[in-house]
């Protein structure tokens, strides 16, 4: 009943529930328009299939230009965080009042609506049949163990822009998720969005005792007619279609009967801010390396610009990496050194199957010949994916260059060289102006553990990547410095009793056991932040002043809950506030394995991320790509003026 | 007690009086008035019918008065408005009065004005309403052009109001009916439509169809409360019951006489059909007939000599007339069966048994012998039968359901049952008994329910009744306390009691009950002008969101100084929830309006935030992100009341990127630098430097602008590049030297390097790199001799890597490291030379993470 994976599919059923259940509610053929981050992870709750049994004729992104369609309904899915998508759909309404086009619209907000939503809807003067609904869908199922939430930029959000509405919405997600399965017992928090979160779900714990029956003011005064209230609970029609669907009816009933009783026991979240090491650090499994090389959305990696990809002769452009795929689930974990003999041997044993056809002589062998065959072939185009795949990184990490960064990076973290000569290389990197997030993962990454950079070296690096990447990248630098992640050197640097107090550097030897596996010899900060909670006496509370060493408050919180069983694996759900690394994902799944199994857990993030995204988070995306520079007119150009009279001969 | 029955059909009938009339000082009360009386034993609300002709009677001011249900004053008030189609109550039991304008005015039962609303302006252009049909949540109305609207909350209208189909009919219908939808709010009414051409239409929000009703047209319409049976009566007389569920089905069609249209048409429970017909009379009087009946087409004819009213209830019909009132009912089978004459069934055994026992007959259990098996049946009877009973009646049918119990040895859920029917009838008795008079029967009580009774009493201010009874059988007296609060903080105006100990009576009787909405009472409190009093009770109020809420709508209604202090704890308490809506609400009420609309007023907002600028700062930061979008200058502005001189100053330098034209952009650049050179006091000191960075880089950027623009000059008059225009503007300075590299200008990048200050180390890379990509090596061959401080490394893999081994041989040697020598004499294919620079080179050791190349193994 604990196990990760039934939490994971009830919470995939209940998404989905909701998702349809709201399509249903709006009769006949519809239209879907869908915000941008909502389209991608749609995939991994229903399929194409499933809107069209549910009446939805298309479905696209929500974007500037309206869509034409002659169906009657129009179903917007929109986050309630992204108040500028309203005017887009406003746009959309306004173009088809122009066209004289009678629809009944209706936007629904996830997770909920809220009032700056319906102002802003109400601003638009759309006069149209408009129906405001809310759909409660806080998660996405990424993968057996891993919720995301799918909102990218929380970090740069938060931290940059101080807006706590990131951290405010995970706390949210977790309420649903303890309402489902029940209390959280011990709930450990570090760092600013941690305690955002803590705070919220303390505060609305106290809302819910104070008025179980209560609902928010006004509530009932805003429903909107004709929809009734979307359902708070996954019963009902949802559970109704769950126990059609056949599979899941097992998981969704046996969780709901769990009631109060809490399956999971602990929770641990951790912000981005305090583990920035893990980010910007090299990581070596399959499915980090993929990320790091062709960057994976929604379990799907863009191979059209691979070279390799080319030569085959199919076309598809993506590649699907599926949890579901068995091959993968076990590889995807490996280290890339480990990873080469497995598929070897792999091929090698579907080649044996195809070339068994000859030894088959009855009828019978022929059978389970064919059995054998079916499931070779079925898993052959995929291993040749993943052949192709592992051929493609290793010659990226291979090459001088990959080589080069790797060294300088071990010099930093070790702290080994002298730092001008790291900065030095770091500035060659932005003078041959490579993708900037390459230089400033070593910048970054050398001024995290030095505890900023001396401010006469710091001034010319910053000018010198303003100069290489443009002046608009200046507000790159300040968000990164708003965000920590580049700063003046204050004080000594605390890395030294960081890496001895976390024991982030295993031997070579103890590496390939340890969780430090993932990152070659780097045990993940965040990865022991949640070993300790177990492997200290007394939790964090034993640890307090290495904790005091890093970024933001570290909390624990006990709350009020039915002791879980404890003859069970207890089920850990540790939340990423800012994104999660597939090395860290793969360093918790080792720590399960080394902890044998007592503890399982559960990744809860607000989305995936490396080094890349996260440098991209950091740049002002409005000032990017704006038009070109107008020299000015200057006053000399004298024809223009007597070309003003058109009919009278130039050559005057 | 049967002697009284009547027979209808082949069912009995009874007519007993509850109460004599108290209201009997004006016989031409409810002839005089409009009158509504409401369900389950209910008050009835008059006011003067504008349409019928009114004697003189001392004072000439018109009033709105209520009176219970046995006819005894509740409350008047003055009534002054006119138009008035029709009124009617609630489900919460507020009365509802609909006007020809399109207005709805609710009340309590009080007389105190509730809701004013307009259901829409298109009524009023059309005519205004003619015709309206209420149901207990919602209202049909029909304008003088025909067309219905429907509205389905009778506190408000906007998104709850429809416009219905077109009716297109040639004249005014002669009534409408609206079908209630199945759940409350939903939209999914119905509107039946009695054309005066005869077709009857069923109207909804999409279309209107003709139902196939023959012998039209009808003119009244009336729905069972169960909403089940629809009675309709044509202007011939032809009454037909139709099932509303079952497709309009006809189940029973009567014919009646009388042709006038009837002034009420209700029904009893769902059994048959009340009429009251007005007929002159010989003597120039009027004759009031009541006609109880339908099934069948039997009718039994009453007579009266003073106006009536009729009230329908679940369960019969109430006749509230000038002298007494009486109840319609139909006789219940258990009833029936134990009192209908010479009745021989179980229970009437039963209950001749018990006189027989109490008589002192010892053989009076002999007498339930021959009943033995059904004597289960029988006390269940004997039980049912109670629930309809008067008082002398229902005590020995209790004592008869208790006696047959002693003889059954086994008998499920009887006490339970027993218990049950004893506590409805203790609730009705003594709800039936004075000042409170409300007739209520347990039947009807049951569908009611204890929170809809308690509501209704605390509504007539029976508050400590309510309270009882909630008590008494267990129910939440959260709404009753609720209800009381706001009364109390209403009617607290004369008294002298101060805020704090208003509140500190209210917390005390609040405290029996945790999770009761203090937010609304505050609210109250607010709306009776009590600021003080409101912020008190706000402090218990747990939810941040009704606090917020609340808050906000008190700073729109107190004075300045009042405002800025609730403002300021709304903006408080909403920056501690952390919700983000919260705090935009709070916002939105600080600045008057979305931050973003060009007349909200950032800068009173700002005045609140700066004085607690630590607590308030996520607040203020979201006011800037918001404004960030667009409103740059705002933004800077906003910024620089809160003294964050750092944020106003990039709030102004993202005014330069939007900025294309050069002579714009140079000039705000100015402006941004000028504003970063400023002191900033709050600032920490990296966020100073990076201050001094921003404006230094300001002014480089400048710089770069202006060497930039000659630079295209200059290459427009020299046609650089094969005439093609080139473009510098705006591109980072290194991509600007590469370019000009890649052109061959290379004394430009030269001159260029030395305005900008490039370091030599830097200007070496980028010029290795320019002149590689122009295919210049030559140029970058001479650039070689010169001594270089970047080493001879980037010059050698340069070369290698674009193919030129000639050049990059003879600069190997000057490669510091012997190792590195090695390897590009490997990459160039000589082994020998390799082997000789690496002799006498130690290896040095790989690092953590070059082990997962194999390098070190």
């Amino acid at each position: 009943m604990t196990d990760v994976s039934e939490i994971v599919a009830a919470v995939r059923a209940d998404v989905r529930g909701r998702l349809l259940d709201l399509l249903d509610e709006v009769a006949g053929r519809k239209i879907l328009l869908l915000d941008s981050t909502i389209v991608g992870p749609l995939d991994l709750v229903v399929s194409p299939s499933d809107l069209k049994d549910h009446g939805v004729q298309q479905w696209f992104k929500l974007s500037d230009q309206p869509v034409a369609s002659d169906c009657a309904q129009m179903v917007f899915l929109v986050r309630c965080e992204r108040v500028d998508l309203i005017e887009m759909i406003a746009n959309q309404i306004l173009a088809d009042e122009k066209e004289q086009k009678d629809r009944l619209y209706v936007v629904v907000f996830v997770p909920e609506k809220t009032e700056q939503c319906k102002q802003r809807l109400a601003q638009h003067h759309v006069k149209a049949n408009v129906r405001i609904a809310e759909c409660a869908i806080h998660h996405f199922p990424s993968d057996k163990d891993v919720l995301s939430m799918e909102t990218p930029r929380m970090f740069q959000r938060l931290h940059c822009e101080n807006d706590p509405s990131g951290p405010y919405y995970a706390a949210r997600g977790i309420m649903s998720l303890q309402e489902t399965f029940g209390t959280i017992p011990t709930v450990r928090a570090i760092g600013l969005a941690g305690k955002i979160v803590v705070d919220t779900i303390q505060r609305l714990r106290k809302e819910n005792q104070a008025g179980q029956s209560k609902k928010k003011p006004g509530d009932a005064a805003n429903r909107q007619p004709g929809v009734p209230p979307v359902a708070v609970y996954s019963k009902g029609a949802a559970a109704m279609r769950r126990k059609e669907d056949g599979r899941e009816t097992g998981i969704a009933a046996e969780v709901e009967s769990a009631g109060d009783k809490s399956s999971i026991s602990e929770m641990v979240v951790i912000d981005r801010r305090v583990d920035l090491f893990s980010v910007l650090c090299s990581q070596f499994t399959y499915q980090a390396l993929i990320d790091f090389a062709y960057g994976i959305q929604n379990n799907s990696i863009d191979i059209s610009s691979a070279s390799w990809a080319k030569e085959r002769s199919e076309s598809r452009g993506s590649v699907r990496l599926s949890p579901e795929d068995a091959l993968y689930q076990e590889i995807r974990d490996l280290r890339i050194d480990k990873l080469g003999p497995l598929l070897q041997e792999k091929a090698r044993a579907i080649q044996q199957t195809y070339s068994e056809k000859d030894n088959v002589k009855s009828a019978t062998e022929m059978t389970e010949y064919i059995k054998k065959f079916k499931s070779a072939q079925s898993a052959h185009p995929l291993l040749e994916v993943y052949i192709n795949l592992a051929h493609d990184l290793n010659e990226k990490i291979q090459s001088e260059e990959y080589r080069q960064l790797l060294k300088l990076e071990d010099e930093i973290t070790a702290q080994s060289t002298s730092s001008t000569s790291c900065l030095e290389t770091v500035q060659a990197i932005m003078d041959d102006q490579k993708p900037f997030h390459e230089a400033l993962r070593l910048l970054c990454l050398h001024s995290l553990v030095n505890n900023g950079i001396k401010k006469q070296q710091l001034d010319p690096l910053k000018t010198a990547f303003k100069q290489s990447y443009g002046f608009e990248h200046t507000l790159t630098l300040e968000n990164m410095e708003s965000a920590g992640l580049l700063r003046p050197q204050i004080g000594k640097s605390g890395w030294g009793s960081i890496k001895r107090q976390f024991n982030l550097f295993v031997e070579d030897d103890l590496a390939d056991r340890d969780v430090s596996y993932a990152y070659s010899g780097y045990a993940p900060l965040s990865v022991r932040l949640v070993q300790m909670t177990r492997s200290q006496p007394k939790g964090w509370i034993a640890v307090k002043d290495a904790l005091s060493l890093l970024h933001g408050p570290a909390q624990e919180l006990q709350q009020p809950a039915k002791e879980p069983d404890s003859t069970k694996p207890a089920t850990v759900l540790v939340c990423f506030l800012g994104g999660v690394t597939y090395g860290e994902i793969a360093a918790l799944r080792r720590l399960s394995q080394l902890e044998e199994g007592r503890r399982r857990f559960l990744i809860l993030t607000t989305e995936f991320i490396n080094p890349k995204k996260l440098f991209e988070s950091m740049c002002c995306d409005a000032v990017l790509n704006l038009p070109p520079i107008e020299p000015p007119v200057r006053a000399s150009s004298a024809g223009v003026a007597s070309k003003a009279f058109g009919f009278w001969p130039t050559s005057r | 007690m049967s002697s009284d029955w009547q027979k209808l059909a082949d069912l009995w009938y009874r007519k007993p009086e509850v109460y004599p009339a108290q209201w009997t000082d004006d016989p031409e009360r409810l002839h005089l008035c409009v009158a509504a009386g409401a369900p389950y034993g209910g008050p009835v609300a008059t006011v003067r019918n504008e349409h019928v002709f009114q004697p003189v009677k001392g004072s000439l001011q018109t009033h709105l008065q209520t009176w219970t249900a046995a006819g005894r004053l509740i409350q008047s008030a003055p009534w002054v408005h006119t138009g008035l189609v029709t009124m009617g109550w609630s489900a919460q039991e507020t009365l509802v009065c609909v006007f020809e304008s399109g207005l709805i005015r609710t009340f309590s039962v009080m007389c105190e004005p509730l809701h004013v609303f307009t259901i829409d302006e298109r009524i009023k252009s059309e005519g205004g309403a003619t015709m309206a049909s209420l149901w207990p949540t919602g209202v049909a109305v029909l304008t003088r052009k025909f067309s219905l609207f429907v509205n389905t909350s009778l506190t408000r209208s906007e998104d709850a109001c429809h416009r219905f189909a077109d009716i297109r009919v040639p004249s005014a219908p002669l009534c409408i009916c609206a079908l209630p939808p199945p759940s409350e709010e939903s939209a999914d009414v119905q509107v039946i439509v009695g054309t005066a051409e005869g077709p009857v239409l069923m109207v909804d929000r999409h279309s209107s169809r003709d139902i196939g009703l023959t012998d039209g047209p009808f003119m009244a319409f009336s729905l069972s409360s169960s909403g089940r049976l629809l009675a309709c009566l044509s202007t011939k007389g032809v009454f037909k019951v139709v099932a509303v569920s079952d497709e309009l089905k006809v189940l029973d069609v009567a014919n009646i006489e009388r042709i006038k249209k009837p002034k009420q048409m209700v029904w009893c429970g769902d059994d048959c059909i009340a009429l009251y017909l007005i007929a002159p009379s010989d003597h120039n009087s009027l004759q009031h007939i009541l006609f109880v009946g339908g099934p069948q087409n039997d009718w039994i004819p009453y007579q009266y000599d003073a106006p009536l009213h009729l009230v329908s209830e679940c369960d019969g019909c109430r006749v509230m007339g000038t002298h007494k009132i009486e109840f319609v009912q139909r006789v219940p089978h258990s009833v029936e069966a134990i009192f209908s004459i010479g009745s021989y069934d179980p229970p009437a055994l039963l209950l001749y048994a018990l006189e027989q026992y109490e008589k002192g007959d010892v053989c009076a259990q002999e007498s339930l012998r021959p009943i033995k098996d059904q004597l289960a049946e029988a006390v269940s009877t004997c039980l049912d039968a109670a629930l309809c009973e008067e008082a002398s009646a229902f005590k020995n049918l209790l004592k008869a359901a208790s006696f047959g119990r002693h003889f059954l040895t086994e008998s499920p859920g009887c006490p339970d049952r027993h218990r049950e029917a004893c506590r409805s009838l203790r609730i009705c008795r003594e709800l039936r008994k004075a000042p409170i008079e409300i007739p209520i029967t347990p039947a009807q009580l049951e569908k009611l329910g204890i929170a809809g009774l308690s509501l209704r009493l605390a509504q007539r201010h029976f508050h400590l009744l309510a309270m009882r009874i909630c008590e008494w059988v267990g129910h939440s007296q959260e709404k009753v306390l609720f209800h009381w609060a706001c009364e109390k903080i209403r009617h607290a105006r004369g008294s002298p009691q101060t805020d704090e100990q208003l509140c500190h009576t209210i917390l005390d009787k609040f405290q029996r009950c945790p999770g009761i909405g203090f937010a609304e009472v505050a609210r109250v409190a607010a709306e009776m002008y009590r600021p003080h009093l409101a912020t008190l009770l706000l402090n218990h109020e747990p939810r941040s969101h009704a606090q917020v809420e609340v808050l906000v709508q008190l700073s729109r209604e107190g004075d300045e100084k009042d405002r800025d202090i609730m403002l300021r704890l709304a903006l408080d308490k909403a920056a501690r929830s952390w919700d983000p809506d919260l705090m935009n609400s709070a916002l939105s009420a600080a600045c008057f309006g979305d931050p973003c609309e060009r007349r909200s007023d950032i800068q009173s907002c700002a005045k609140l935030i700066k004085e607690r600028l630590y607590e308030l700062q996520v607040v203020g930061d979201m006011v800037t992100r918001q404004l960030m979008r667009e409103q740059f200058d705002r933004a800077r502005m906003f910024n620089d009341l809160l003294d964050r001189k750092r944020q106003a100053a990039f709030a102004a330098l993202h005014r330069v990127f939007r900025q294309t034209s050069y002579d714009e952009r140079t000039k705000l650049l100015r402006f941004s630098k000028d504003l970063f050179g400023m002191n900033d006091p709050i600032a920490t000191d990296a966020e100073k430097s990076s201050m001094q960075f921003m404006a230094q880089s300001c002014a480089e950027e400048m710089e770069l602008l202006a060497e930039q623009l000659s630079l295209e000059e200059k290459a427009t008059a020299k046609s650089w590049g094969r005439g093609r225009t080139q473009r510098f503007l705006g591109l980072p300075l290194v991509t600007t030297l590469v370019k000009l590299l890649e052109l061959g200008e290379v004394r430009e990048a030269d001159e260029l390097r030395k305005t900008m200050k490039v370091s030599d180390k830097r200007y070496w890379r980028i010029k290795i790199r320019g002149l590689a990509n122009a295919g210049n090596f030559e140029e970058l061959n001479a650039f070689a001799i010169v001594n270089s401080p970047i080493g001879y490394e980037p010059f050698v893999e340069t070369f290698l890597k674009h193919g030129r081994q000639d050049f990059a041989l003879a600069l190997v040697p000057k490669v510091k490291s012997g190792e590195q020598q090695a390897q590009y004499y490997q990459q160039m294919g000589l082994h020998d030379q390799a082997q000789r620079a690496r002799q006498g080179q130690e290896r040095s050791g790989a690092g953590r993470l070059l082990n997962i190349l194999g390098v070190g193994r």
